[in-house]
């Protein structure tokens, strides 16, 4: 007999590489087409490389964005899915994605003259908002969350943060308006590094307490009881996983908007391969989230080249339908 | 004495009624102690106080001498293992998954599983005869078979070495049996036997059943609305008149059931 853990971890490195893979061939992906060589070349000066301005400037920052904001969202899918005990539970579905966007458009639209840190401090805030909504509901109801229960006030809340989201705008100018709606598309087109820099972190201090919480969830499957009697501090786990996860979601949210999705198809694409260990879960899945993202920008970029859609409508148009097969066949 | 309780007394907040109230129970080592009582009775309640994920509002509980909230959340996981009466996971995972995650009180916090707790693992996998199963999907098995899987990550989280094993700790099982076919509930009476007479564990459960109880318990307590009714050996306490008060039935009608009981 081996350790189960072991089998599982030749998948994940394949998700790593599949990452690495995506993040290196998608800025060659576009409307215009870069060549490898000239890239690299070290016979013309940068600021005369056009390849390696559009390489370095605009697709790799944008590639990088995807893959920590893809990576990001798909792990606090698995973390929310493990706390509430529910595979549908992901930050889109529970409104903390829109509840930081409420954030961050508060920040785009009355806060202008604040750099990019206020975004992502109000992003953080509109997530952890969210999130404690979610946690004395839960608490409420100390059975936990059942899907109904969770997916109606996912919906309530969504619906609740989208209204004042209307709101703000309604109050903004034009200008601000054309912005803010696509950001709330879910959109890498404008980032750069500082706004990779100022989320980072965030995300590395989430991942941190991710990588703690991966075998206590394991117990909390069994159930709250279960795993206390066998040593594990629910409340503890419980409070950490909430607020890792909500600043997770809160960073990426503020670099790439709330893009849906991504931390429930990953997920769950990643369990019918390792199983449901969540050491093996959550890098399989931050490593094929980051991908998956990466490539579903790079496929935004060129459908209706030269025009590039925003990538939270293809992350839409795949993972609508993948959340309603999984909803049919749960029951 | 192994674990003791001094005058218990515990209600939900919120909740009017008093659900344990005034129990007081010694537990030797190496006893099987069943607690008989019919639905709504406090058997659960009293087996979570026992196992300390309920704190008691009045009242002590000892384990080896020392009070149960005093006790290291890890080190008392070592000491006292809890069975519920059904499990059912989030997640799927595979037999060998969940006994292994009995190994968390005995790991670090980023530690991973080493050789040693994998052999725990097979010891209880075999003590349970459930060997064959380790790597099926806990989903896949029967009622019977999850029953076992969960007794065998109990006893891995009691598993302290494999000479000394779970001597010396506590498996508490909350109706093992009610969720079960027949041929399943002779099947986990049968494992508790074993496990009992090989391992010198000793064994809490609660049930219902009679039949059960009579069978595998060196010692029965009757709880009848959070009270203790009474307490000793099998042949004291499983009487028609006192299972007749217990269940609120003419003795004559439970003199019939006891007679099969106590057949062997």
């Amino acid at each position: 007999m081996t350790l189960p853990l072991r089998r599982g971890l030749p998948a994940v490195a394949m998700c790593f590489l599949a990452m690495i893979a995506a993040i290196l061939a998608a800025p060659f992906i576009g409307s215009t087409t870069i060549h490898f060589g000239r890239v690299f070349s070290t016979a013309v000066p940068f600021a005369d490389n056009i390849d390696a301005q559009i390489f370095f400037i605009a697709r790799l920052p944008r590639a990088l964005a995807a893959a920590l904001v893809g990576g990001t969202l798909a792990a606090a899918g698995v973390i929310f899915q493990g706390l509430l005990r529910n595979p549908l539970a992901t930050p889109y579905t529970l409104g903390v994605s829109t509840g930081s966007a409420l954030g961050a458009m508060l920040a785009i639209t009355f806060g202008a003259s604040l750099p990019f840190v206020g975004i992502t401090s109000a992003s953080l805030a509109g997530s952890l908002l969210a999130v404690l909504i979610v946690y004395f509901l839960a608490r409420a109801r100390h059975a936990g969350l059942s899907t109904t229960v969770l997916l109606l006030a996912g919906v309530t809340l969504n619906a609740f943060f989208s209204a004042l989201i209307l709101f703000v705008e309604y109050l903004s100018d034009f200008a601000q308006t054309f912005r803010a709606i696509r950001w709330l598309m879910g959109n890498l087109d404008v980032v750069g590094y500082s706004s990779i820099l100022g989320a980072l972190p965030f995300v590395v201090f989430a991942f941190a307490v991710f990588a703690w919480l991966a075998r206590p969830l394991n117990l909390l499957s069994l159930g709250a009881d279960a795993a206390g009697t066998r040593g594990v501090n629910v409340r503890s786990v419980h409070r950490w996983a909430f607020f890792s996860a909500s600043i997770a979601t809160g960073a990426a949210v503020a670099v790439g908007g709330p893009i849906g999705f991504v931390g429930i198809i990953v997920p769950h694409l990643v369990r019918l391969v390792v199983g449901s260990d969540h050491r093996l879960v959550l890098p399989g899945s931050a490593f094929l989230g980051a991908g998956f993202l990466v490539a579903c920008d790079a496929l935004a970029r060129i459908v209706l080249a030269p025009l590039e859609l925003p990538v939270g409508v293809i992350t839409a148009i795949i993972g609508g339908p993948f959340f309603l097969w999984m909803l049919i066949r749960k029951r | 004495m192994l674990l003791s309780a001094g005058n218990l007394r515990f209600g939900y907040p919120g909740g009017r009624d008093r659900i344990i109230d005034r129990v007081s129970l010694d537990i030797a080592a190496g006893d099987i102690v069943g607690i008989l009582g019919p639905n709504g009775s406090g058997k659960t309640t009293l087996l979570r106080l026992l196992a300390g994920a309920l704190m008691p509002q009045a009242g002590t509980i000892a384990l080896d001498g020392q009070e149960l909230a005093r006790v290291p959340r890890r080190e008392l996981a070592t000491r006292i293992a809890v069975v519920p009466q059904e499990t059912s996971l989030a997640f799927d995972y595979t037999a060998l998954e969940i006994v292994l995650m009995g190994r968390y009180p005995h790991l670090g916090a980023f530690e991973i599983e080493g050789p040693d707790d994998l052999a725990a693992a097979m010891r209880a996998l075999n003590a349970t005869g459930t060997d064959r199963l380790g790597d099926r999907g806990f989903r896949t098995l029967s009622g019977g078979e999850k029953q076992r899987v969960v007794i065998a990550s109990a006893l891995a989280q009691l598993d302290r070495s494999a000479e000394s094993g779970a001597a010396g700790s506590l498996l508490l099982l909350d109706e093992p049996t009610a969720s079960l076919d027949l041929r399943y509930q002779f099947e986990v009476a049968a494992v508790l036997r074993r496990l009992h007479d090989s391992s010198n564990i000793t064994i809490i459960l609660s049930t219902h059943d009679l039949r059960f109880a009579a069978s595998l318990c060196t010692r029965i307590v009757l709880l009848s609305a959070g009270q203790i009714l009474a307490q000793g050996s099998p042949a004291d306490v499983l009487t028609p008149a006192l299972v007749g008060r217990l269940f609120e039935v003419a003795p004559e009608l439970a003199a019939p059931i006891l007679a099969s009981a106590h057949r062997p």
